[in-house]
């Protein structure tokens, strides 16, 4: 990766092979990435995929199997939580009943010694940023969960922590708050300057949110990158299709004086030789390829040509701004393609067959 | 620091664990011992307390007393408490909570205040030194357990089963029979076991209203203990919670109520 | 699903699991009310006449002047006390480690606890006695230890009336203690320790307060209990540590003073009643607490 993350200065946090086994199963298998000071970090996967693992071991609940964790440079190993300057939103937010919105939010100051009067100024500073500053003396109980959502944030960055860790922040707001809470959060974390590792399964939220989106699976960091990155050039058929839709197709790889060719039953792709992706090809074998559905062209049936396929419409859905049409492709597997051409998919009915195009640059080809 | 923490923690639980048990666990064992005095951990092994006290008339009529007291005051207890608890459970009606509390209120009143107050009216009703008045006193003492015991079992039935069975064209008696009384018949039997046990463990009160030819299993205990310690006391003990673990068996096989 | 237009009947009261109409519930009722009335009530009430000879209150005078009586009383409190003390102390971490140690431990520590539960204070204090004595396992165990050269005494003591009494009251002390534990969420404590807090820190401001509502619980019955208490302290303690449930049996007994012991009696369950209202108070402020101070 980019040589400015060996800088310290600019490291807030590292994983080196973090392992954690519970008994024969491998919670988290050698794990290792670096978090960028002010970045937001997503670590996305299915459930047990280890990122709520990598979550509490981060906090400190939980102590590795093996590996290292440094925050700030420092070795984190026997370290409890209470000694690691980390904020964190837990997943119901955690806020404590018995105390008032402010207090809450003065507790970590309170643990740190801190006097009352400070304590109680800079908690209401932190309301204002959340927007909460009338709620002070409520309890959480009275409180709506986009509110207590916002308590629990701003306990979490009053201390102004080295990292900021939100456990599944979006999983017990109804979905109409989602989307605004996402940008909330994000906001504010970017307003002071906070680093942040979140954890999710949802991919629309670590999309919307992340700086940078950490896939696992099973345990082990399967990818790492830009949420762009993991779009365009994903490594592996689980990340292409954990973020965002994906058609995988199976073909055969072939390299041409002039490239690469993958082709399947009713359809090719090409590579030019001066594509980069192509050059990473040495055998001749099985290769998969990503199409995005809104990336396929329909066009008329009939005539194959380079970079493209033929297949019969199985269903075919009408969403207003588009399209969608699930094609069934000559081998049986099925692609969804998704559509705003209205003129060229209008005629065309469930049973009939279609053409699809796409260009190069929209194609990934996993497998190399 | 924390796993120091943690060792004490476990090792207090422990302790704590071993203290309740403690002297439930050593009573069997003792009751074998060929001493003759009370001795733990016991010496050898010999039934002879076993045949000493089943043998002995008095422990008998103690025992026949015991279980005619116990059977009929949980037989008492339990169709009386089981009607107030369906019909608590089912109504609401003025008063109710003052005769809810009545009927709990037993639980929580000092036995030997009941006892004493017991010993002076029924003296003047002569049932004083009589099973019956025995039976009467440890009935007002399992009551609460059996109407506690209903009550939990009545709330976990569907309240539509009824207003179907009838829509269903059975009669009120027959829906009754066939469909509220087989649903809360768990709560009913561990209320009898409840019942039975209340009055097969008392003594406070049998020692105000029994005489020596109605006194029960309890007080034989309470003068043995008050005189002379010897095994044949264990022997009796021993029994006693064979029964009661029996009776405990049952009740769980009923359902768990307690919780 | 409607019955009244079935046969013109009385409307079944919808959360009635059983078929009869609201007269039927009066005659289910009235048995158990009567029943009570007549053994339980009147027994009771005959006390308090029997304690005021003529509208006179000249037993309860004697007893709140008399220093044997006053005696007694103190005694039965400060035992109450101190066993109402040792017994939730003890019952705190026994409930927390129920709440919090997994089923296997669940498990174990139920069945430890309802053993005991379940047989019969008689016969558990008889045990205590063979425990206690010179020459019993107690005695045994600490002079092999080493701790002491010979038997000490410890029946016909008060402290072997409250190792006694709180064998008895633990039970009682646990339960309410393991409701309310079970229900406080072990992620605040961890909230707490990451926002900084040590150990020592987030039990005393976080994991106590949400416990208190089961502390007081348990306190105020196991108090309650220890108040009437007849059987372990007549067996296992001496006469000169007698409790107010002992004086009032001697009086019926030996000293055949009926009105005096009816007295007592009476003290006994008006102090009784009293600890129980504040049982049911405290359970009412504390379930409140926190709902609703900032709508006042």
């Amino acid at each position: 990766m980019n040589a400015a993350l060996q800088n310290n200065a600019t490291t807030a946090m590292k994983l080196e092979g973090v392992s954690k086994l519970y008994g024969p199963v491998k919670a988290l298998d050698n794990v290792s990435f670096e978090l960028r000071k002010g970045e937001f970090l997503t670590m996305l996967g299915p459930s047990g995929s280890g990122k709520t693992t990598s979550l509490r071991a981060i906090a400190g609940f939980i102590q590795p199997s093996a590996g290292r964790l440094l925050i700030d440079g420092r070795d984190m190993t026997g370290v409890p939580p209470q000694k690691r300057n980390i904020g964190m939103m837990f997943q119901d937010y955690a806020l404590f009943p018995h105390m008032t919105v402010l207090e809450n939010i003065g507790y970590p100051l309170e643990t740190r010694g801190i006097k009352r009067a400070e304590r109680e100024k800079r908690s209401m500073q932190m309301l204002e940023i959340v927007g909460l500053a009338h709620c002070a003396a409520r309890y959480p109980k009275e409180m709506s969960g986009g509110q207590q959502q916002r308590v629990a944030l701003a306990r979490a960055l009053v201390f102004k922590p080295d990292i900021v860790l939100l456990d599944e922040p979006m999983a017990a707001l109804d979905k109409k708050l989602r989307g605004q809470m996402q940008i909330e959060i994000m906001h504010i974390t970017r307003q002071v300057g906070a680093t942040v590792v979140s954890v999710t399964h949802d991919q629309e939220e670590a999309l919307v949110m992340s700086d940078r989106i950490a896939i696992f699976k099973d345990g082990r960091l399967e990818q790492i990158g830009s949420p762009h990155e993991l779009y365009q050039q994903p490594r592996s058929e689980f990340v292409a299709d954990f973020i965002g839709e994906a058609n995988l197709l199976h073909g055969k790889a072939r390299i041409t004086p002039d490239g690469v060719v993958v082709e399947g039953d009713g359809w090719n792709v090409s590579l030019p030789k001066e594509d980069p992706r192509g050059q990473a090809f040495t055998s001749t074998d099985n290769a998969c390829v990503v199409l995005r559905p809104e990336r396929i062209r329909a066009v008329a049936a009939g005539s194959p040509g380079v970079n493209a396929g033929e297949g019969v419409i199985e269903d075919k859905i009408y969403l207003g701004v588009e399209y969608r049409l699930v094609v069934r492709m000559n081998d049986g597997s099925k692609i969804n393609v998704r559509s705003r051409d209205v003129t060229a998919i209008s005629g065309m009915t469930a049973g009939d067959r279609i053409g699809m195009a796409w260009a190069p640059d929209d194609i990934v080809i996993i497998g190399a | 620091m924390d796993r120091l923490r943690r060792a004490l923690f476990w090792l207090i639980v422990g302790l704590t664990a071993l203290f309740l048990l403690l002297p439930t666990l050593i009573i069997v064992p003792m009751s074998f011992t060929t001493t003759t005095t009370l001795e733990f951990p016991p010496v050898g092994f010999t039934l002879d307390w076993y045949g000493k006290v089943i043998g002995a008339a008095d422990w008998q009529s103690a025992l026949i007393n015991s279980l005619v007291v116990a059977i009929a005051a949980a037989a008492l207890a339990t169709v009386v408490g089981t009607a107030a608890a369906l019909a608590l459970h089912a109504h609401r009606f003025r008063g109710k909570t003052v005769v809810m509390g009545l009927l709990l209120s037993p639980m929580v009143t000092p036995v030997i205040v009941l006892a004493v107050g017991m010993y002076m009216v029924f003296s003047g009703w002569g049932l004083v030194a009589t099973r019956l008045g025995l039976v009467l006193a440890h009935t007002v003492l399992a009551i609460p357990f059996v109407v506690v015991s209903v009550l939990a079992s009545a709330g976990m039935v569907n309240p539509s089963l009824v207003p179907a069975s009838l829509g269903l064209g059975a009669s009120r008696w027959f829906t009754f029979k066939r469909v509220t009384l087989p649903l809360i018949m768990p709560g009913v039997l561990s209320g009898a076991v409840f019942a039975f046990i209340t009055s097969w463990d008392e003594v406070v009160i049998a020692l105000f209203l029994a005489d020596v030819q109605t006194r029960t299993v309890p007080i034989m205990i309470w003068n043995q203990v008050r005189t002379n310690l010897d095994p044949a006391t264990a022997a009796v003990a021993a029994i006693l919670i064979l029964l009661s673990a029996l009776g405990v068996l049952l009740s769980y096989k009923f359902r768990d109520v307690r919780s | 699903m409607n019955v009244s237009a079935q046969d013109g009947a009385v409307p079944v009261s919808a959360r009635a699991p059983w078929p009869f109409r609201v007269p039927t519930a009066f005659w289910l009722i009235a048995p158990a009310v009567l029943f009570l009335a007549l053994f339980f009530v009147f027994p009771l009430l005959r006390l308090v006449a029997i304690s005021l000879p003529g509208g006179s209150v000249e037993y309860y005078e004697q007893i709140f002047t008399t220093p044997v009586f006053l005696r007694v009383i103190g005694e039965t409190f400060r035992v109450s006390l101190i066993v109402t003390a040792v017994t939730v102390a003890v019952a705190y971490p026994y409930a927390y480690a129920m709440a919090h140690g997994g089923r296997t431990v669940l498990l174990l520590l139920t069945v430890a606890l309802l053993i005991p539960f379940w047989v019969s204070l008689l016969l558990r204090s008889f045990s205590w006695i063979v425990l206690l004595q010179n020459s019993g396992l107690i005695n045994d165990v600490l002079i092999a230890m080493g701790l002491i050269e010979k038997p000490i005494r410890l029946i016909r003591t008060p402290f072997g009336v409250m190792i006694g009494m709180v064998h008895i009251l633990l039970p009682y002390a646990v339960l309410p203690l393991y409701t309310v534990m079970k229900k406080i969420d072990l992620r605040l404590v961890e909230a707490s320790s990451i926002c900084g807090a040590s150990w020592l820190k987030g039990f005393i401001r976080i994991y106590f307060p949400l416990s208190l509502p089961g502390v007081a619980a348990s306190a105020i019955l196991a108090f309650t209990l220890a108040l009437g208490f007849y059987i372990t302290p007549a067996l296992l303690g001496s006469p000169r540590d007698m409790m107010i449930a002992q004086m009032i049996a001697g009086q019926f007994n030996e000293q055949l003073n009926f009105g005096l012991g009816a007295a007592l009696a009476v003290v006994l369950m008006v102090l009784t009643a009293i600890a129980f209202g504040l049982f049911g108070a405290a359970r009412a402020v504390l379930q409140s607490r926190g709902r609703s101070k900032d709508g006042v």
